[in-house]
């Protein structure tokens, strides 16, 4: 291959992040690698300290999906440290309610009806913020409904945020533009789907009926008759909150129940389902009195494709990955190798992803494992630290991996920062 | 020809407004004479004046009625009452752009021609303005709203302001169903009665009032 390496990538994060769980993180490691990406791609060693200091300004000031977007990213590329993360979450909060009247318009508009036409009492003002959306509260015949309604204009913005934050991500990843569009397509048609409540409903009910046999986990039922493309109406779940919930110092043995019945809900989901809530995060689920787990908002499914899901999981299963001429066949399939690679780098590159791999298949290879343990994530933040400082991993090729990748990481990223968060020990076992 | 009873009255104004909207909404322009658009319509000229003087009479009829429409519209839901003034605002805006959305093209057609003779829509002022001044006496009443020395008295005129930012984003919305336009009325009128509530606006005064009164004229120049 006479082709020089093409572009002087950033470090191996994509390595790092590679089956998915991100890295808990501290310190200031995101201006350090922000200063790196700065670095590289002006080739000049003054400067960079204000540029560095200018890309994470304007990261931490986008809203709505450019903020997702950005969050995503980070997380897939266990790029940005909790701290950030957390204050990027509270921007997305900061937003002012949606007013009764603009509330009023949407129903109107919607559904031709006023809340009052359709429900006995209807709270004028929001309870929560979602991040498309504000949720009410209502009632009819004693029963107790949560209706989501949607922020005005997400749709339409989505496409144009994207192409906002895209300058930045490719030069924070140090990628080239056309590297990064499958990626961004596929974030695109997701953000898209979230803003259609209806295609919500479907998947609402799809995934709930096909969970409901599962021990420990509930589900709101959804109601099509009250619900349109920008509002949602579902059964209100009385609980709270699973950050409010480990506020509560809950003994071990109610945190181990609430985990497993997240592990289990979300194991069925991609290993049975092929289909699955690819959005956990701590506000996403709520803790009945009772200890039942209530899974609400499904705007994020990511439906696995068989193809994809054979290879990707299999990298999970220690087998495989002891198998090498298995293990370099998958690897080139799913493109974390590629054809252009030359013979130096190529093993260099095969050891990093085992080591990664092996670390974050860990809860798949033995029969219990505990989430709080602290320095597991480290030891995840550790290497993926490392990878970042290998030369030979800095100067390799461009973005890898395939597309579907994306939201499967998210998804295994939330999974475990969940579990962490509620510090459980979850029966993981080997599957089947 | 109609005699003029009240109800061929109304008939006519209707039947005039609708040729009159027809008619520059397929020209793109006014009719070329008074003359010319009543014979165009089958009417004599002098018929034509008892109900309008000039076509811009016309636009402004047009105007008007959307506005008491809309106004009228947002009283008559049960809620009207319970609302406070930034809402009886918001309701306002949302009813009206509601209103306008039916006959879009007519609306930007006046907008733009108004634009070139450095116009704002007559007819547009004086409703918006008169239901301004009743919401914000009762918000001023109510506290939410607060009384300032001179500058309360003209509160009303900021909500006019806010009308004409809201028109012309609502002319350059080319979101699906002028949804950004309603996050546009959202936020400014939101930022306008945070303004008139107690804020920092009153800090702002008060800190001004003082460098004044100080002799400080420019407080950033040493």
């Amino acid at each position: 291959m006479k082709e020089q390496v093409k572009i002087p990538t950033s470090k191996i994060q994509r390595a790092a992040s590679f089956a998915g769980a991100g890295a808990k993180i501290g310190g200031n490691y995101i201006k350090y690698y922000i200063k790196k990406a700065v670095n590289s791609d002006t080739k000049r060693d003054e400067l960079n300290e204000d540029n560095a200091e200018d890309i994470y300004d304007t990261l931490s000031k986008l809203k709505g999906s450019a903020l997702k977007v950005a969050q995503m990213l980070s997380m897939d590329k266990n790029l940005m440290p909790k701290a950030y993360q957390d204050k990027f979450q509270m921007a997305q909060f900061s937003a002012p309610p949606l007013s009764y009247p603009l509330v009023l318009k949407t129903f109107q508009q919607e559904l031709g009806k006023t809340p009052l036409d359709m429900y006995q009492t209807f709270g004028k003002n929001a309870l929560h913020a979602a991040s498309i959306g504000q949720v009410h509260k209502a009632t009819l015949n004693d029963k107790v409904f949560a209706v989501k309604v949607q922020y005005p204009g997400i749709a339409d913005s989505v496409s144009s945020d994207l192409k906002l934050v895209k300058p930045l991500a490719t030069r924070i990843l140090n990628l080239k533009g056309k590297d990064i569009d499958k990626y961004f397509k596929e974030v695109e048609i997701k953000l898209l789907e979230e803003t259609d409540y209806k295609l919500e409903l479907r998947r609402s009910n799809e995934i709930s009926k096909a969970c409901a046999h599962i021990p420990g986990v509930i589900f709101p039922k959804y109601y099509s008759d009250y619900s349109s493309a920008r509002i949602l109406c579902m059964d209100w779940i009385d609980g709270v909150a699973l950050s409010e919930f480990v506020k509560q110092n809950p003994t071990q043995a109610e945190r181990n129940k609430i985990g497993q019945a997240i592990w289990d809900f979300y194991m069925f989901q991609i290993f049975e389902l092929m289909k699955v809530h690819a959005d956990p995060h701590p506000g996403n689920f709520i803790v009945t009195k009772d200890l039942q787990l209530g899974v609400i908002d499904f705007g994020c499914v990511k439906e696995i494709d068989a193809d994809f899901h054979k290879d990707y999981f299999m990298l999970l299963d220690t087998n495989s990955i002891e198998n090498d001429e298995l293990f370099t066949k998958i690897l080139y399939k799913l493109e974390y190798l590629l054809k252009e690679d030359n013979a130096q780098i190529v093993p260099i590159m095969k050891r990093a992803f085992k080591d990664m791999l092996v670390l974050l298949g860990k809860p798949f290879n033995t029969d219990v494992f505990d989430f709080s343990d602290d320095t597991y994530f480290k030891s995840i933040y550790d290497l993926g630290e490392k990878f970042s400082k290998m030369t030979e991993l800095k100067d390799a090729n461009g973005a890898r991996g395939p597309q579907d990748a994306i939201y499967i990481n998210r998804t295994c990223f939330g999974l475990y920062s969940v579990l962490n968060i509620l510090g459980a020990k979850v029966k993981t076992g080997k599957r089947g | 020809m109609a005699t003029k009873t009240s109800k061929t009255t109304k008939n006519t104004t209707d039947k005039i407004v609708d040729a009159y909207i027809d008619y520059v909404l397929t020209e793109q322009k006014e009719p070329a004479s008074i003359y010319a658009f009543a014979k165009h319509l089958g009417i004599e000229e002098s018929e034509f004046y008892q109900y309008f003087n000039h076509f811009s009479d016309i636009e402004a009829s047009i105007w008007t009625e959307a506005v008491v429409l809309a106004i009228n519209s947002l009283k008559d839901s049960a809620e009207f009452e319970t609302y406070s003034a930034r809402e009886k605002v918001l309701g306002f805006f949302y009813t009206f752009v509601e209103v306008i959305n039916k006959r879009r093209s007519f609306y930007v057609y006046s907008l733009g021609n108004n634009k070139m003779h450095f116009k704002t829509p007559e007819g547009l002022k004086t409703p918006i303005m008169d239901f301004a001044k009743e919401v914000i006496q009762e918000g001023l009443a109510g506290k939410e709203l607060e009384e300032r020395k001179f500058l309360s008295d003209r509160y009303h005129e900021a909500v006019w302001l806010n009308t004409l930012f809201i028109l012309k984003f609502w002319i350059e919305d080319k979101s699906q169903g002028f949804e950004k336009t309603d996050a546009a009325i959202e936020k400014s009128v939101n930022l306008m009665i945070e303004l008139m509530g107690k804020s920092a606006l009153d800090s702002m005064l008060d800190l001004g009032k003082f460098l004044f009164q100080n002799g400080m004229k420019s407080p950033f120049k040493m």
